[in-house]
């Protein structure tokens, strides 16, 4: 077990105001890619670290500090997405956005952002969350096993899932 | 691996993000130079990867961080924590919104609160029949897994978090006799699991 998790769990407060420091920007990047959604997003982290307070006692170190935190971190947000019971959108919709004018035209920055929101919206939440591990926080797949609740293998499957769906959405766009 | 004369789009992503062994990153580059598909599949995977590093988490105002951890500590005060940990979890673990979700979790040791590190058996079952869909006997100790039939998305949450009000609206949803029906099927199918003894690691699910 890390100091920072033995401290924390054993009730120190400035343990506690370290995790936040050092962790809540990462959590609240995780809260808003899986659940895609600003203001969802920053409510999320905050209950999340209340979350982490409330337990802060029962983190044992049978896995890192920092793949606890983001395993409370998406059990709470997959949660939320079942009460929500908004997880993916129809291709439809995405095809919808895709074809839809922008502002600045075809390229510009506004359709890429429409373009990329479209594409990783159609990932179910899971999906997402796994990509984001791996490829924002270049996590490895037994971390990202340990914090998504899953299997290593299952971690690979759900990221080269993800992948390659967005390869088809975004790796071909220019491409005529 | 390669299948007919490329390779597998699992080894070109892996080979992208640098995942695989130097010898079979050669073997890959070579074959990328005299191979268009294969090679086509490479940039377009670059070309989202590019796209995708320019997917920008939106800023809070600074106000949000600033007062970020007296919120958390404010909300955190006794008297706002989840109800204590009932024990109706801990014998057997239903999940689920009807239509949707469905599996289960069940181990076979006593005692809720698991020594650290003690493996424990896990089983993925059918809600609605008690079937067995998978045997993760080894797995840490973890205590709950659904998996959501329309995703296939495996789901596990630790037992400190079991104990939170969100996973009994889960399980107050199922009405007594369907829990009883749904345990009695776990355990017709434990003991035939018993008999067959079918471990996996887990990582093979059936899809
Ligand atoms: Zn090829």
């Amino acid at each position: 077990m890390t100091d920072l998790g033995q401290r924390l769990a054993s009730g120190d407060e400035d343990a506690f105001t370290e995790v936040v420091k050092q962790y809540s920007r990462k959590v609240y990047a995780l809260c808003y890619r899986t659940l895609r959604d600003e203001e969802e997003a920053k409510d999320m982290a905050q209950e999340v670290f209340v979350r982490i307070y409330t337990k802060r006692g029962s983190f044992k170190g049978r896995s890192s500090l920092y793949t606890w935190i983001y395993r409370i971190a998406l059990n709470m947000c997959f949660t939320h997405l079942k009460k929500r019971r908004v997880g993916t959108v129809p291709l439809e919709d995405v095809e919808r956005t895709l074809s839809a004018p922008e502002a600045d035209g075809p390229g510009g920055r506004a359709e890429l952002e429409a373009r990329l929101a479209a594409a990783v919206k159609n990932l179910s939440p899971r999906q997402r969350a796994v990509f984001s591990m791996r490829f924002y926080d270049r996590m490895t797949y037994k971390e990202i096993a340990e914090a998504s609740g899953t299997t290593t293998g299952a971690a690979k499957a759900n990221h080269h899932f993800a992948v390659e769906h967005l390869r088809k959405i975004l790796g071909e766009g220019d491409k005529k | 691996m390669k299948s007919e004369g490329h390779f597998e789009q699992h080894d070109l992503i892996d080979f992208v993000e640098g995942e695989v062994t130097p010898s079979l990153a050669d073997e890959i580059k070579t074959h990328l130079e005299t191979c268009e598909t294969c090679r086509a599949y490479v940039e377009s995977l670059w070309r989202t990867f590019a796209a995708l590093e320019g997917d920008e988490v939106p800023e809070p105002s600074p106000g949000y961080w600033d007062y970020f951890e007296q919120r958390v500590r404010e909300r955190a005060k006794p008297g706002r924590e989840p109800a204590p940990r009932r024990s109706l979890v801990f014998s057997w673990l239903p999940g689920v919104a009807a239509a949707v979700a469905l599996v289960i979790l069940f181990w076979s040791l006593p005692e809720p609160r698991l020594p650290e590190a003690d493996p424990v058996d896990l089983f993925l079952a059918d809600l609605s029949t008690g079937e067995i869909i998978e045997s993760l006997s080894g797995s840490p100790g973890i205590g709950l897994m659904l998996i959501e039939a329309d995703t296939n998305d495996i789901t596990r949450i630790d037992d400190y978090l079991a104990e939170t009000t969100d996973i009994y609206d889960l399980v107050d949803q199922l009405t007594e006799q369907e829990r009883e029906i749904f345990i009695s099927n776990l355990r017709d199918n434990m003991k035939e699991e018993d008999n067959t003894s079918g471990i996996t690691d887990g990582s093979a699910r059936k899809g």
